[in-house]
């Protein structure tokens, strides 16, 4: 009867080859890694031919999948090594840790999750290193043991050098001594069931405490009624970027791709490493010639032989070829670090690992849908006057429901793509599979899934916006189910909604779906109603909704009316338009309502081409005279002007009543308001303050006192003939009856 | 070499300057020496970086920042490879260069400098007329270049300013690399270069489009980078011994400066120079030279120098005003209006910064 403690570091590659020959020599006829037992009845399918690694062991609690705990295996990972090893010789293997049935029981939400489990531990590569006089414990641990070759005795010494670390260190406590007490609880019942041999492979830290296992009592002690909680485990694809993260094995792996390398070309790491990243700048049309390769390995090794290494490293690569293939420029050397060093790999898991339907009905979808999952970002364009595209559409707007989010939609900058199209990014993490899982508890199929988990929101939201926002969810996804559900839902909202600002916020989404709908081919009858009769609230309840109100709660106000105004140019109705503008003219007129609003409710009568100049230069008489307070002038000038100068520009009325009054204010007020007006204009563009700018220097002139520009002030004597003679063009091209008629040109 | 070994010269030549570390290295040096070398690649390592030999002897760093990047040139002359460093002016290139070239061949001054008139005469050979006319082509009548000189004696040539070299000129560089042969056709002969011969040329990568290196001469330098000092405190170190260094060479009477003032000056140039204060809350403009530490050094050696001479022998905020500002107005109307926005704004606002910022005032 024997054990033997290999300690190795996760996903180390020199300790994956070294634990693989150490396991050939040794024979054992049980294996135990470290790891969640409760997986153990999935551990056969890591041997199946779908698996290819990066894979990663799910594990989660049934009740609460988004606590999922995650154990990453890549090609070079000594435990992924071992279990090859013995599925491949049918040697008994099993997971050895406290079972997570245990451990995410005893970890409330927002407690220390099962994946941190570095944080109490002291860090010994850390110290090790220190000790030998390096400074960086992650190179030190390569040099020493991942990129040894001859490997006799590694594990002798690792095991040498982990006892003389914890030996100053305190003894384990809280989890840690959990899992440690565990670990030896499963090695002696290995003992006790006759195993002969028996090989333990786990983190280089636990080493001595398996190896000195001591009396089995105290282990029973602590071990005795830890609390349960039912888990499941399963397979899931991984990817080489997941793995430098710090989660699962704690080990944060900073290049996987590297470490790849190692594994896959133990002999001339360094020579193929050199190539590839040379083939990798050719593809980037980046020059890269075999005569620079092969300077870029002789200065790799010379600097190794400088620093008193046996072989070039990662590090001496990096700075090789940064010197001779990218001379110099750090941008390209950001590339290989990325294709290369990372090398990102999305990993497969054989079709037989346990699934929920959900998954299932995903991969269906998108195998019929032509999608694949890549780790790699794409940016998909779907027309959804097609099937395919409608279809896709369909799909990811289903995802995003469940929040799923394999897919974001994106607004493509610069380029209008019209009601027609649809922008997405596509790229695929593991832990979707999670959210998968998590969303699992709506339903067994995407379709059924997401109406119930929209219809379950829209019974919990208490705001009209929030409800209008999932209808608007519930018809992109298609599905009619929760459309009918929501439309029930808004349609009882709004009928009791007393707040006009929540009724306006509502309006935009249900105009777009009401305008936009048919684009799909699917506008809902019912939807009109329901639009009809909240756009009634609006226009009924806005003017007592405008009145006294503070400066902020005029801000919101008058938002939610540009937003109400959106959707009315959307609907393009006429008998909206005209219940709009008259509440708006109501508006304007009113004592009472907030300046801003005033203002901005001009501005948007202005917009609709619902205010005549003339109207126009009147209320700003009006509400610029100086019998008004200052600062309601000034909200006045900042609701009209917001966002757009233009008003100002071209309505010279208004231009003149804001010089008198600005002009009119005593000092102090003028002291007062100053930064009012500044902030009101300073949303415009640079080329409409120019514009502005100009048209202060005519205000000097006197020109702008009148309505009409005449060319003659712009510093141009008008030459009556010449001008004529521009008209039957400019006529044709502006389509217009030619100067046949005197009536263009007088 | 006797006129440079006078004691009264403005600058002594690296290798004479630093003979008694030189000549202490090589005698700890046992180390394998690629051919021709003074030294090993590990002892030219310690005399760049510094350190203390096994005699207790302590070598002085002259570069300091990423030991990578020393590490790189020197592993690239020792595997034959023609090194290339790059960086913005003042970053240390000529220094570095002529270091390495000290440490490894004992004699930095095989020295050609980049010019728009630079011709093929200075990297190949020229003629003496007189005896070319009286005796026709001899090896006699050959006068040759540095180039040549290195390639003869197994040693390394420098080249500074690559990048001004007109580009038909740069290309007679190649086949002197890759050939490590220069044919002199006018006596049908050659000279083949000894081992130890290698180039170490310098660009400035701020005007790189001046005479852009092609492709193939690219391909034969190993480049190396020389960044701006990365954090204050390297910045402050390097100015700190230059300016104590070269006090001494100049023999300057005023006492070395506080590190107060050198890292007000250090920091003063990093702002400008990043256009951002120090603890990055407010924008700056950057005025269009490049602030190097190279300039830092100098402004603080001018200051020590009219300390010395004009004022009472301790460096003060009058005393750097003048240097300080010359060294930011490069444009006089751009930089100008830099450099009051930035003493309004940053140096009259600073807690004990009043001084300089009333001596900056005056000077404007």
């Amino acid at each position: 009867m024997s054990v033997h403690v290999f300690g190795i570091r996760h996903h180390g590659p020199g300790c994956a080859r070294a634990l693989r020959a150490a396991l050939e020599a040794l024979g054992p006829d049980l294996l135990l890694v470290e790891g969640p037992p409760d997986a153990d009845g999935v551990l056969p399918l890591a041997h199946e031919a779908g698996m290819r690694p990066p894979v990663a062991l799910l594990v989660y609690p049934k009740e609460a999948p988004a606590r999922a705990v995650f154990y990453p295996f890549a090609d070079f990972s000594p435990e992924w090594q071992a279990l090859q090893y013995a599925l491949r010789r049918r040697v008994p293997v099993r997971f050895l840790d406290l079972a997570l049935t245990h451990w995410l029981a005893r970890t409330p939400e927002g407690g220390a999750a099962p994946d941190e489990p570095e944080e109490e531990r002291v860090d010994a590569i850390g110290l090790l290193a220190e000790a030998a006089g390096s400074a960086d414990p992650e190179l030190w641990w390569e040099q020493q043991v991942e990129r040894r070759r001859d490997v006799l005795g590694l594990f002798e010494s690792i095991r040498e050098a982990m006892t003389a670390v914890r030996a100053e260190a305190p003894p384990p406590t809280g989890v840690e001594a959990l899992r440690e007490a565990s670990m030896r609880t499963r090695i002696r019942a290995a003992l006790e069931e006759g195993f002969q041999r028996v090989a333990v492979v786990c983190g280089a830290w636990h080493v001595p405490a398996l190896a000195e296992r001591g009396p089995a009592k105290a282990d029973a002690v602590l071990l005795k009624g830890l609390p349960r909680t039912p888990v499941e485990a399963t397979w899931i694809p991984w990817t080489h970027s997941r793995l430098t993260f710090r989660s699962g094995y704690g080990a944060g792996v900073h290049a996987p791709g590297w470490y790849r390398h190692l594994w896959t070309h133990p002999e001339g790491a360094a020579i193929r490493w050199a190539a590839e990243a040379a083939r990798l700048l050719r593809g980037e049309d980046l020059d890269a010639s075999s005569a620079s390769v092969i300077e870029a390995v002789r200065l790799a090794e010379g600097l190794a032989a400088m620093r008193g290494l046996s072989s070039p490293g990662l590090a001496e690569l990096n700075d090789a070829l940064l010197s001779v293939l990218c001379h110099g420029e750090p941008a390209p050397l950001r590339l290989i670090r990325e294709r290369l060093e990372v090398g990102d790999v999305l990993g497969e898991v054989p079709e037989g690992a346990p699934q929920v339907p959900l998954q299932r009905d995903l991969q269906a979808q998108a195998k019929t849908l032509r999608l694949k999952a890549s780790p790699e970002a794409k940016m998909l364009d779907l027309d959804l006057r097609e099937e395919g595209g409608r279809e896709r559409s369909r799909l990811f707007h289903r995802l995003v429901a469940l929040g799923v989010h394999w897919a974001v939609r994106r607004e493509e900058r610069g380029r209008k793509t019209g009601t027609f199209h649809e922008v997405w990014e596509l790229r695929w993490r593991p832990e979707l599979d999670v959210s998968l899982i998590e969303a699992s508890v709506w339903g067994h199929t995407l379709e059924a899934a997401a109406a119930a988990r929209l219809r379950h929101e829209g019974d919990g939201a208490k705001e009209l916006a929030r409800l209008t926002e999932l209808l608007d969810a519930a018809l992109l996804a298609e599905l009619p189910e929760a459309v009918e559900h929501l439309l029930a839902q808004v349609q009882a909202q709004a009928a009791v909604a007393a707040d006009v600002q929540h009724l306006m916020e509502a309006l935009p989404p249900l105009a777009r779906v009401s305008r936009y709908g048919d684009v799909r081919g699917r506008a809902p009858e019912a939807l009109r109603p329901v639009l009809d009769a909240l756009f009634a609230r609006v226009v009924v309840g806005l003017p007592g909704a405008c009145a006294s109100l503070d400066d902020e709660a005029a801000g919101t106000r008058l938002e939610g009316m540009v937003g109400a105004q959106r959707s009315v140019e959307l609907l393009e109705r006429a008998d909206l338009r005209e219940d709009w503008q008259a509440a708006l003219h109501a508006l304007v007129e009113r004592d009472g309502v907030h300046g801003r609003v005033r203002g901005g409710a001009c501005r948007l009568l202005v917009e609709q081409g619902a205010l005549a100049p003339d109207a126009l230069q009147r209320l700003a008489g009006l509400a610029l005279s100086h019998a008004r307070p200052a600062p309601e002038s000034a909200a006045w000038v900042e609701g009209l002007v917001e966002g757009s100068g233009l008003v100002l520009l071209h309505h010279d009325g208004l231009w003149t009543a804001l010089d008198r009054w600005l002009a009119g204010l005593t000092q102090e007020a003028f002291t007062e308001l100053l930064p009012l007006v500044r902030r009101a204009f300073s949303g415009f563009q640079p080329p409409e303050r120019r514009a502005m700018g100009e048209k202060v220097k005519r205000l000097g002139s006197g020109a702008a006192h009148t309505d009409v520009v005449r060319p003659g002030e712009l510093g141009m004597a008008l030459v009556r003939e010449r001008a004529d003679a521009v008209l039957p063009v400019l006529a044709r091209v502006l389509g217009v009856p030619g100067p046949g008629g005197k009536e263009v040109g007088a | 070499m006797s006129q440079s070994q006078a004691p009264n010269v403005v600058r002594h030549h690296a290798e004479h300057e630093y003979a008694e570390e030189l000549a202490e290295l090589a005698k700890a040096d046992d180390r394998p020496r690629p051919p021709s070398w003074k030294l090993s690649p590990w002892a030219v390592r310690t005399y760049m970086l510094g350190g203390k030999l096994p005699s207790g002897f302590e070598v002085r760093a002259k570069y300091i920042g990423n030991a990578k990047l020393i590490e790189v040139s020197v592993t690239t002359l020792a595997t034959d490879r023609a090194l290339l460093l790059l960086g913005v002016p003042g970053t240390a290139k000529s220094w570095v260069s002529e270091h390495l070239a000290a440490a490894i061949s004992g004699d930095s001054t095989l020295l050609v400098q980049g010019t728009a008139g630079t011709d093929e005469q200075a990297l190949r050979y020229g003629w003496n007329y007189a005896r070319l006319l009286a005796e026709g082509p001899s090896p006699a009548a050959l006068v040759p270049s540095p180039m040549m000189r290195a390639m003869q004696e197994g040693k390394l040539a420098r080249v500074e300013e690559l990048t001004r070299i007109p580009s038909e000129v740069q290309d007679s560089l190649i086949t002197l690399l890759s050939e490590s042969t220069l044919p002199i056709f006018e006596l049908s002969s050659e000279v083949q270069a000894r081992r130890g011969f290698n180039v170490i040329a310098t660009a400035n990568n701020r005007d790189r489009g001046v005479n852009e290196l092609s492709s193939a001469l690219m391909r034969r330098f190993n480049t190396v980078v020389l960044p701006v000092p990365e954090t204050l405190e390297e910045e402050v170190e390097i100015v700190r011994r230059r300016v104590a260094d070269l006090g001494r060479a100049l023999a300057l009477p005023a006492e070395p400066p506080a590190l107060e003032e050198i890292r007000r000056v250090v920091t003063l140039f990093r702002e400008l120079r990043s256009g951002v204060t120090a603890d990055g809350r407010t924008k700056l403009k950057s005025p269009t030279g490049s602030l190097s530490t190279a300039e830092a050094i100098s402004v603080l050696n001018n200051g020590l120098a009219m300390a010395g001479y004009f004022g009472d022998g301790v460096l003060r905020a009058s005393d750097l005003a003048a240097g300080l500002t010359g060294a930011v107005v490069k444009d006089p109307v751009q930089d100008r209006v830099v450099w009051q926005e930035y003493l309004q704004t940053v140096v009259k606002e600073r807690d004990g910064w009043k001084d300089l910022y009333r001596s900056c005032k005056d000077v404007l």
